[in-house]
């Protein structure tokens, strides 16, 4: 090892422990893959490439950066990086007026958010006597209090938002919608892990004494995100739309895993997120790939792509599949390993809930799979019936091949071959010092 | 200063991968600068400081020792 290498920098403010260096991994692979993702869009959109590039790295800046902030200015100046970033994404298609209505619901809402965050980051300032290090904090709040309680429900709602959890995912949809594609692939991956990354280092951190509440508010979060998530889904006739609720379905899953609040239950949740970075982003790189082709993300429009376009109908309903949960992909085996990690804890009716979510889940997907294998050339949608061939030549053309043909390769044998990620996964929850202190 | 304590200093090897992400960053807007006609090398700019970044996070995996042992009961750096 080298003789500088440190773990803990800035005073203790950023702690680059093994938790923080896996979410850490997947907030830049996620920004890498938006970055393949975007070329061929934007420059269709008809807007600047470079700009568009610096607010992607600056958003990733503050995400990573947040994965490992210990202290809550370093957790607020993080946060803010990331969520001014994420504004200015949303509304980069300035000239659609989708995109600026998107941008402007965004930073509204995130702006509440952040200040309700705020607040109560402030209350726990005061309550701790003054200090921002989250261990010292949590050495300061020993007893349960009212005022701790209260601290605890402000945070929730500014770190939910964050994770689009009901009831604070109503800017989801809407945001899904008006924002360009790949913006979106990152807001649902990128951004989301981040806030799962503090999610996960706050509470454990600061608020062992009422260990019970957060995680009865973290309950609710879960099943009422799992069910209308899932159920909502059903009814949307976009596909962004569409891979919005299930977003929020899957924040769902994710957050069963947290409340867990074992090592098995954080190896398993960071293992979802890792295969969840695969699945959903091949999904979009495979709307976004339609889109440039057809113009329209409508569900209904997929009818008959088999016919025209194998390879893409192959890869959207592998990474729709996994996102459902069949097995042999990569989401079957991430599931099982959370309501396997679920049903050891004797959270029985979470898991049952979770079970059936995902059968709700895999309804929705399957649908858009068969819409696509149509057989009848009557039953084509208008414009598969019009589907030029894609030119790989074109620019940005390339990069989207090469994230489409990564996700699903990884997609289809990181279940499988999962050893390797699960030792990772496993290794990174054990030498983490914050959660053994939780499971001793 | 040697190298070495400039590099403790920045806690260059706590944020590695972020510092990359930060170099990525200033190069790409340099290279619009000096020429705004290509798009092509902008992405590949951008993927490949993002790929180093990546890089640099399994680097910090390796070097990363185990600082508890025992299930946690004996802790090796406080």
């Amino acid at each position: 090892m080298a003789p500088y290498l440190q773990y803990v920098g800035f005073f203790g403010s950023f702690d680059s422990d093994r938790l923080s260096l896996v979410f850490r991994g997947i907030i830049a692979l996620s920004a890498l893959l938006t970055a393949l993702i975007s070329e061929r869009y934007l420059l269709q959109s008809g807007v600047v490439l470079a700009e568009y590039l610096v607010i992607l790295l600056t958003a990733t800046l503050g995400g990573m950066f947040l994965a490992g902030a210990n202290d809550m200015v370093m957790i607020f100046v993080a946060l803010e990086t990331l969520s001014i970033a994420s504004y200015l994404l949303s509304g980069y298609t300035k000239r659609d007026p989708r995109s600026n209505e998107a941008a402007l619901k965004y930073l509204l809402i995130g702006a509440s958010s952040s200040a309700i965050f705020l607040y109560g980051m402030s209350l726990l300032y005061g309550l701790s006597q003054g200090e921002t290090n989250l261990i010292k904090i949590a050495s300061a709040l020993h007893r349960p209090e009212l005022a701790i309680v209260l601290a605890m429900v402000f945070v929730v709602a500014g770190i939910a938002f964050k994770l689009s959890a009901v009831p604070f995912h109503q800017w989801t949809p809407d945001v899904y919608e008006g924002s360009p594609t790949p913006v979106v692939a990152f807001l649902s991956i990128g951004s989301k892990v981040a806030g799962f990354a503090l999610a996960v280092r706050f509470f454990v951190t600061v608020f062992p004494s009422i260990d019970a509440q957060w995680h009865y508010v973290f309950v609710v979060l879960t099943v009422l995100s799992m069910v209308l998530g899932n159920v909502v889904a059903i009814a949307q006739t976009s596909m962004k739309r569409m891979l919005a609720y299930s977003s929020i379905g899957q924040a769902g899953f994710v957050m069963l895993a947290m409340i867990v609040n074992t090592e098995a239950g954080y190896s398993s949740m960071l293992f979802y997120l890792f295969v969840y970075l695969f699945m959903n982003m091949g999904a979009f790189a495979c709307v976004i790939l339609f889109a440039l082709q057809t113009g329209t993300d409508q569900i209904s429009a997929y009818s008959g792509l088999y016919q025209k376009d194998p390879l893409l109908t192959l890869c959207l309903s592998i990474c729709l599949l996994s996102l459902g949960g069949i097995p042999p992909l990569a989401g079957f085996f991430g599931k099982i390993y959370i309501f396997w990690a679920a049903w050891q804890t004797g959270a029985y009716g979470l898991v049952i809930l979770g079970l059936v979510m995902s059968v709700v889940s895999i309804y929705y997907y399957i649908r858009v799979v068969k819409q696509m294998v149509v057989k009848e050339p009557q039953e084509m949608s208008d414009v598969v019936l019009t589907y030029p061939p894609i030119n790989w030549q074109e620019v940005g053309m390339r990069p989207i091949q090469v994230a489409i043909v990564s996700t699903l390769i990884v997609t289809t044998i990181a279940g499988v071959a999962a050893n390797p990620l699960f030792n990772i996964v496993n290794q990174s929850v054990t030498d983490t010092k914050f959660l053994v202190r939780v499971n001793l | 200063m040697d190298l070495t304590t400039i590099a403790t200093s920045l806690n260059t090897s706590t944020i590695l991968p972020e510092l990359i992400v930060i170099l990525t960053l200033v190069v790409v807007l340099i290279a619009d600068l000096v020429s705004r006609r290509s798009t092509k090398s902008l992405t590949a700019l951008s993927v490949v400081g993002l790929a180093g970044s990546v890089v640099a996070v399994g680097w910090q995996w390796l070097h990363t020792s185990n600082t508890l042992a025992f299930l946690g009961a004996l802790t090796a750096i406080g």
